[in-house]
């Protein structure tokens, strides 16, 4: 462990919950599915040459493959931790980025639900700071959860001066 | 008790009111009526209709120029205006970022000046006052960036930077402003596309040697018009310290006038370009909070467009108020990020060997030799890199053709990332990104190829700094 200060040494971060996986599966297998009917219709249809069924098979492999190993990759990667002072978000399948955000930086917090979301009964929360592009994003929190932090980062007085 | 002989400066006026000048019923329906009135010369269009044009226009004008009023208390800086409806817009004092006074020839010819008011968070000028008297304008700028009575006459403060033509002349040289010109270019090919589609179906019939020649040509005149640019563009470019701002003044045919508050400073940059490392100059550049999106770019940020590698430094220096900020030795990442970028260089050696085998055959292997010049061009970029870490600053230097190094305030550190993708994660490396309030257009500094263990360290510390620099 490098000598550091032990001001505040990385955080365990926590998953997002569960079902968000399942959300990302139902998401891909709705991508997925149309591209290896297309294929496997092409297939029928006009065949490439070479041995039978390859495009359906590549089809299958490839974006079927994709689609169940990504949403799994993505959310063992998607963890974040809220203590007193920041909030820390690691995401990213290939690329892994870790960001931690002062809560006195904060400037807006939002709470988003999409029409999958409700159904899995999951709400998305996103941070603003006055940095510009991506701030802080949490997709898949329990609905509850999602508000009660809102209500938490809102509580929090941000630095009014930038 | 003070001394009865002390002096005693006046409170600054509590409220300052005003309209446009006269001049701004002129300004701005010159330009919509000119097409009338040459449609007019050409007898295209009928005079009494014309007549009838003029007169509702003037009327207009008249009008809004008449609703149009602007004030100045309470803490708040007041513009009123509207036909119709009644508009207000409200914007405190607190919140306002920078005052820009702009003359074109328009506004050069009536003896006005152009008022602009940015606030935090604006998207564009929230407050534009077309048309003041400059004395009123000064007055007004003045009142609103909340500016002590100056206790010396208003002869401007030090100056910290005044270019002379000459000098703007290399800072054309060695520029890089041919982006403006290309895209002027661009514009004209918009406005007579098919004249120049026409030259170019003629081009086959010169034959080559003169095909050549016109692309030479169109270079020179492309770089010349470049350069000219530079040079019209920050004419008597000069660099002032007043209080607690900077004031810039520049330009041949728009001479403007911008204030940089110095506590809005978030990022200061040296930037050089391989010519200009080569001579020993370099560009500084500061990143303001919350400025609206720029029409030109980097212009308005710009403090010093061309200058000695001492004269940047000791800018840096000043506006950070920390002499010596920019002499701090810089140290490498580790040869780690020095072997990543060896392996892209031979990798696209690679590709492209492999790609011109394919086509060429055997022959195409002779472009193995590109992997020289690609491998010289990774170290070159691998020594470009570079980090130091001072009581309340981070300084972050990386690249090859043009090399930026960014002074960092650590209090202005909005959020700190680190990011690894799978070949930095093999190489146990990171690169860590300091976000700061900044306009669009520009990036944030980074910390590249790091060693993962230091990111990490850095990273925790960033987010809480001990020393918070009071400025």
């Amino acid at each position: 462990m490098p000598g550091h200060d032990a001001a505040s040494p990385q955080p365990a971060l926590s998953p997002l919950d569960p079902r968000v996986r399942a959300l990302w599966w139902a998401v891909a297998a709705l991508v997925a599915v149309p591209v290896v009917v297309a294929a496997a219709v092409v297939d029928l249809l006009a065949p490439l040459p070479g041995p039978a069924g390859l495009l359906t098979a590549t089809a299958v492999v490839l974006p079927g493959g994709l689609a169940a190993v990504v949403p799994a990759l993505r959310y063992r990667r998607w963890r974040y931790a809220l203590r007193d002072e920041d909030l820390w978000i690691q995401r990213g399948v290939l690329w892994v980025t870790v960001t931690v955000i002062p809560l006195r930086r904060l400037q807006f917090v939002d709470t988003q639900q999409g029409p999958l979301d409700r159904l899995f009964g999951l709400a998305q929360l996103v941070v603003h700071t006055a940095a510009v592009g991506t701030s802080g994003q949490l997709p898949g929190l329990d609905a509850v959860e999602a508000e009660r932090l809102r209500e938490r980062l809102a509580a929090t007085s941000a630095d009014a001066a930038v | 008790m003070p001394p009865s002989d002390a002096l005693v400066l006046p409170p600054p006026p509590a409220r300052i009111a005003g309209r446009l000048h006269p001049a701004a019923l002129v300004l701005r329906p010159v330009g919509q009526l000119v097409p009338v009135v040459l449609l007019v010369v050409a007898g295209r269009f009928p005079l009494g209709l014309a007549v009838l044009v003029l007169a509702a226009s003037a009327t207009a004008g008249l009008i809004r120029w008449l609703r149009f009023s602007w004030r100045v208390e309470g803490g708040t800086f007041v513009v009123e205006h509207g036909m119709l409806t009644r508009q207000r817009r409200v914007i405190p004092l607190d919140r306002i970022q920078r005052v820009d006074l702009s003359r074109s020839i328009r506004h050069r010819l009536l003896g006005v000046v152009e008022l602009r008011v940015e606030a935090v968070g604006g998207r564009e000028a929230e407050g534009r006052l077309e048309a003041l008297a400059p004395q009123d304008a000064q007055a007004l700028r003045r009142a609103l960036l909340r500016g002590e009575v100056e206790a010396a006459p208003a002869a401007g403060g030090d100056a910290l930077v005044a270019l002379a033509p000459r000098q703007l002349l290399v800072a054309g040289l060695t520029g890089g402003r041919v982006g403006v010109v290309a895209a002027l270019f661009g514009l004209a090919d918009q406005l007579f596309g098919d004249v120049v589609g026409r030259l170019l179906e003629r081009l086959p019939l010169l034959g080559a040697r003169s095909t050549v020649l016109l692309v030479v040509i169109g270079v020179v005149v492309v770089f010349v018009l470049a350069v000219a640019a530079t040079m019209v563009g920050n004419w008597g470019f000069t660099l002032t310290a007043e209080g607690d701002a900077l004031r810039i003044r520049r330009g041949l045919l728009q001479q403007r006038l911008d204030t940089v508050p110095l506590r809005r400073v978030q990022t200061v940059r040296v930037e050089e370009n391989v010519v200009r490392r080569a001579l020993g100059l370099a560009r500084v550049t500061v990143e303001v909070a919350g400025q609206a999106g720029q029409k030109e770019g980097r212009e308005t940020n710009t403090l010093l467009p061309i200058g000695s590698r001492a004269e940047a430094a000791r800018l840096v220096g000043h506006i950070l108020d920390r002499p010596g900020l920019a002499d701090v030795d810089l140290a490498p990442m580790p040869p780690a990020a020095r072997r990543r970028r060896l392996g892209w260089a031979l990798a696209a050696a690679a590709a492209t060997t492999a790609g011109a085998a394919v086509s060429a055959g055997p022959a195409g292997l002779l472009a193995a030799l590109v992997v020289v010049p690609l491998a010289l061009l990774a170290l070159a970029a691998y020594r470009s890199l570079g980090h130091a870490q001072v009581p309340g600053f981070v300084i972050a230097r990386s690249g090859v053709l043009l090399r930026r190094t960014a002074f960092v305030p650590v209090d202005r550190l909005q959020v700190v990332a680190l990011r690894a993708g799978p070949g930095q994660r093999r190489l146990r490396l990171a690169t860590l990104r300091l976000h700061v309030a900044r306009s669009p257009a520009g990036r944030d500094p980074a910390l590249v190829d790091l060693a993962v263990d230091d990111a990490r360290a850095l990273l925790a510390q960033l987010s809480h700094p001990r020393e918070i620099v009071h400025r």
